[in-house]
């Protein structure tokens, strides 16, 4: 156990080692229908709060501990916590008592979502730590969730689930998320349809080019970035590429500027899906840093990334879908070139003020 | 699960279910009923159980009211024919009702806290609530024509003091049945009605002018206003210093040395970015940390010599040899190890070396006016203790592996921070223009004290007051502790206020094994906080006023008057509380010197004390020592629940 949580922060473990007040250690492991938790706890501290620890019966502990275990589904009710074995390991130096459980979730309470407490030290030795570890499958890597600690006697576990496609309608709404609430990427989408319907002629915006023009632009452009962000927030979700948030942010900033350039007057003529690939491509590193911080490996990364750009996706349809007739219906009157630079300059003006806060 | 009138039920499904009852984590003998019938107060639940496992209930909190109790008893009085006196009681207590007697007889209607008196008589009041009844003591009113107006005969005196010193202003006046309300800049200062208004530490808020009214019920009068003067060190004027020294140990680095670090563990740098990741590597764990070690091997004489003037200019003279008595401490420890001590960290300790190999004793002077001679922290040979990898720590122990480290950029302008630290050692310094704050800092010791012979023999098992030369670096804090502990079992109220529920083997604000990681999720208690200062007797109020000084001197003085003024403000002592856990013994927290020198220091052990105020966080707690098993050793942290890293993260 503690090798296992040291795998992934060597730390710990010889925090543990070391120190006079040993911390408790717990390890959950994902099996289908529940989770299987292995407890250390270090005896001397343990004797603190249960006199006579030591020399406790198998059944004693186990009631002891069943006690003290709380797994809790997000609805309140509490799971069910099954100890199926006690070891006390005296040999070792400090000794431990080592139990392992099955936890499993009320009916139709979710697996992947529940509040982890144990207090089998805690209730009695206020200043004692229990670092929480947990692990999808056996011989998965372990990552740490968390320390219990004075004030915080649970945490989250998320997660937990070790089938490939949990999670991920929870990653989809994230997508839609990330596009409706994150107004840059929203405003540089729209600036690159302000002339989708247009011509162009003599380097300047021209007269309406029809439903089919307007249509085959879009099919364009938006393929182009969906690709170009699809390849960065897949290498920026393996961790392949990983560029701080900064630069990135201003990158985000300088394309709404382009576009709105281009939207006043055309700059990259029939080069949009190029343009949009390559902002694309910018775009894509914002995303992967909020998949990221999610921590996926494996099967549930691919799956999971693919249910986060599904849903941006989804979330762009929706846009394009409102835009694309108004287009259409507007594109067609004179005025529209009065719109459509008000429209730009109030991008360019947007796309400066973020520039200057994200120098 | 169900509470009511303190029967608990438990509906669960299932077969063949048992039920077992808990009251603040103990099974309840006998409580094995899918209902259970509460009679003490305190923190229930259940765990129910099938052959599938078990179940545990949420909790259920009862609380059991009790009698109230009287905090402020009606006062005596001789008033003038014709006028009213208010009477007032103040009691602790849940849905209080009062009922205000006249020589023994209900008054019709006087049902409130306070009653308006214009008869002669005694005057009793009952305060009541559904767990008992408890009358005050009897004011007797007398009346009189012949009552005068106060006439004040001497007025106060304005002063100036300087910041943290006292001030006491006062009035004499003529006349009977005085009440006094002393006002800052107009406005009644809660809790001043006495003749005396004594400030035990002046700061910046204690500076304005001063009046009193003197008041019975023929009239009133006001004394003259009178201006209290405060002379305050301003904060941050030390930091131009701090960054000025900053800057000239930084111009003696190489390129490398002060290129901003990739990884917040880097020992190769002192430089890391301004971020909460940076700034909370510090933990009480032995070995090395992230910056510079402060040692010959990784600096040059230039470099190590510029590195302590950057220390010397940001801690007090107490702070500098703190600091080195620290160093040495540890380098005992590496002596205990060398010499085959063993760790113990097991029930009884194991064997323990008495004695090592020579600290660099003498090495360490404290500058002797404060502005900085220097600390000569010398390589004193340890040779082979190298720095340890990135990632976690190596647990070594040495003088050698002590660190310094600026999270962010010195600067007079914008904020930084100074990192000083190694094990049982974090001086996290944050300089923020005019704003420093000084925490967190931890500060521990193993041995709490040794001896050093002249041949160089160290001994830990004695007195440390005995033959050689004595070390004892955290004796202030120590002695702080101890006698504020001692005051408070010295009175058998503030004894069991102060007596806090549970076992403390540790700090329990502290680092969180590697790092501070935990930072962001510290929650402070809100209750069971112990007793509150303005319970105390004047004797354990300044006690605690001496303690949180032991911690606040180690910093420069522009830092530490700053801080003092806040923390030991008239209104933040008032909301301060401390708070204690038993040692082993089981009967007291036990905060004696030299308890190596006892037959079972280890009964110490447990042995936790806390003042905990509005902003300042101070902890120390007796554990076993890990080196010397037999013996005791010292944890504590000081933090400030709104400044820690200047407030930043």
């Amino acid at each position: 156990m503690k090798r296992l949580i040291a795998a992934c922060s060597l730390m710990w473990a010889m925090a543990a080692g070391a120190h006079p007040s040993p911390q408790s250690e717990v390890l959950l492991e994902s099996r289908p229908g529940g989770i299987r938790a292995e407890l250390v706890l270090p005896l001397e501290e343990l004797a603190l709060a249960l006199p006579g620890a030591a020399h406790a019966s198998e059944a004693q502990m186990a009631a002891y501990l069943a006690a003290h275990i709380r797994p809790v589904a997000p609805d309140g009710r509490a799971w069910v916590v099954k100890i199926e074995q006690v070891r006390w390991l005296m040999s070792q130096r400090p000794a431990d008592v080592v139990a392992t459980m099955t936890l499993r979730p009320p009916a139709g309470a979710p697996l992947d979502r529940f509040t982890f407490a144990n207090d089998a030290i805690s209730h009695q030795v206020q200043s004692h730590l229990t670092v929480v570890a947990l692990r999808s499958a056996p011989g998965e890597p372990s990552r740490v969730l968390g320390t219990l600690h004075y004030g915080q006697r649970s945490l989250q576990v998320q997660g937990a689930d070790p089938r490939w496609w949990s999670g991920s309608t929870d990653l989809f709404r994230l997508g839609v998320q990330h596009i409706a609430e994150g107004t840059d990427h929203l405003l540089f989408l729209l600036t690159l349809l302000l002339p989708a319907a247009l011509l162009v002629k003599d380097g300047k915006w021209a007269g309406f080019g029809g439903a089919r023009h307007l249509l085959v632009y879009l099919l364009k452009v938006v393929t182009a970035f969906t690709l170009g962000h699809s390849v960065t927030l897949m290498l920026g979700a393996w961790g392949t590429v990983r560029l701080p948030e900064q630069p990135v942010e201003f990158a985000i900033a300088v394309s709404i500027l382009f576009s709105a350039v281009h939207a006043w007057r055309p700059i990259f003529p029939r080069r949009e899906g190029w343009i949009a690939f390559g902002f694309g491509l910018v775009h894509g590193l914002a995303f992967a840093s909020a998949i990221r911080e999610l921590q996926l490996s494996g099967a549930r990364l691919v799956t999971g990334v693919l249910a986060f750009n599904l849903g941006i996706e989804a979330m762009q349809m929706v846009v394009i879908l409102i835009a694309a007739p108004l287009l259409i219906l507007l594109a067609r009157r004179p005025s529209y070139r009065m719109v459509r630079q008000a429209a730009a300059l109030m991008s360019a003006v947007m796309a400066i003020v973020w520039m200057s806060q994200r120098v | 699960m169900a509470g009511s009138n303190s029967v608990l039920s438990v509906v669960a499904s299932g077969s063949s279910l048992t039920y077992q009852w808990y009251l603040a984590g103990a099974a309840i003998s006998g409580a094995t009923a899918a209902t259970y019938t509460a009679s003490d107060a305190g923190t229930y639940y259940v765990v129910v159980t099938s052959s599938d496992g078990s179940v545990t209930s949420a909790n259920a909190v009862i609380t059991v009211s009790s009698a109230p109790v009287i905090t402020a008893q009606p006062t005596a009085a001789t008033i003038l024919t014709g006028t009213s006196q208010t009477l007032s009681v103040t009691a602790d207590g849940l849905e209080m009702g009062y009922q205000w007697y006249k020589d023994g007889a209900a008054i019709d209607g006087a049902t409130h806290p306070t009653y308006a008196a214009s008869a002669a008589g005694s005057y009793t009041v009952a305060v009541t609530n559904t767990a008992g009844t408890v009358t005050s003591t009897a004011a007797v009113i007398a009346v009189s024509s012949s009552v005068t107006a106060p006439a004040i005969n001497v007025q106060p005196v304005a002063q100036t003091v300087n910041a943290g010193a006292s001030a006491t202003l006062w009035v004499a006046a003529n006349g009977v049945s005085l009440s006094y309300q002393w006002y800052r800049n107009g406005m009644a200062i809660a809790g001043a009605t006495d003749r005396l208004y004594k400030i035990n530490t002046t700061n910046a808020n204690s500076a304005g002018d001063y009046k009193v009214t003197v008041t019975n019920t023929a009239g009133a009068a006001t004394s003259t206003s009178v201006a209290l003067k405060v002379n305050v060190i301003s904060a941050g004027a030390n930091t131009p210093a701090v960054v000025n020294a900053a800057n000239a140990f930084l111009a003696t680095l190489s390129t490398d040395q002060k290129t901003v670090a990739t990884s917040a563990t880097s020992s190769t740098t002192v430089l890391f970015d301004y971020a909460l990741a940076n700034a909370n590597q510090w933990t009480n764990l032995p070995g090395a940390r992230h910056g510079l070690r402060l040692n010959t091997t990784t600096l040059t004489a230039a470099q190590l010599a510029a590195a302590n003037v950057v220390i010397a200019k940001a801690l007090s003279a107490t702070g500098i040899t703190l600091l080195n008595e620290l160093r040495a401490a540890d380098q005992v420890l590496a002596g205990g190890m060398a010499a085959g001590g063993g760790a113990g960290t097991g029930g009884g300790g194991t064997g323990m070396p008495g004695t090592g190999t020579t600290p660099p004793d003498g090495t360490f002077t404290p500058p002797a006016d404060g502005t900085g001679v220097p600390p000569t922290g010398t390589d004193p040979g340890a040779g082979g203790i190298g720095g340890a990898g990135s990632g976690g720590l190596t647990l070594d122990y040495g003088t050698d592996l002590y660190s310094i480290a600026f999270v962010g950029t010195p600067s007079a302008t914008s904020p930084w921070i100074l990192q000083i630290a190694g094990h049982h050692l974090a001086y996290n310094i944050t300089y923020n223009t005019g704003k420093v704050s000084a925490t967190p800092n931890f500060v521990g010791v193993e041995p709490p004290n040794w001896t050093v012979a002249t041949d160089g023999t160290v001994t830990v098992t004695s007195n440390a007051a005995s033959a050689g030369k004595a070390h004892a670096p955290m004796e202030k804090q120590r002695a702080a502790v101890y006698n504020l502990a001692e005051a408070i079992y010295a009175d058998s109220s503030t004894s069991a206020a102060a007596k806090l529920t549970g076992t403390f083997t540790d700090v329990i604000m502290g680092a969180s094994g590697n790092s501070d990681g935990n930072f962001k999720s510290l929650v402070y208690p809100t209750s069971g906080r112990g007793v509150q200062y303005s319970a105390m007797n004047a004797k354990q109020q300044s006690y605690v006023r001496t303690a949180i000084e032991a911690w606040v001197n180690t910093q420069a003085s522009d830092v530490a008057s700053t801080l003092l003024g806040a923390y030991l403000a008239d209104d933040a002592l008032a909301n301060t509380y401390v708070g204690y856990g038993v040692g082993q013994n089981g009967v007291k927290a036990d905060f004696s010197a030299y308890p190596n020198s006892v037959a079972s220091p280890l009964e110490a052990q447990h042995s936790y004390i806390r003042i905990d105020g509005p902003r300042v966080w101070i902890e120390f707690v007796v554990q076993q020592g890990i080196v010397y098993g037999t013996d005791v050793h010292y944890h504590t942290i000081w933090r400030d629940k709104t400044n820690d890293y200047g407030g930043s993260f």
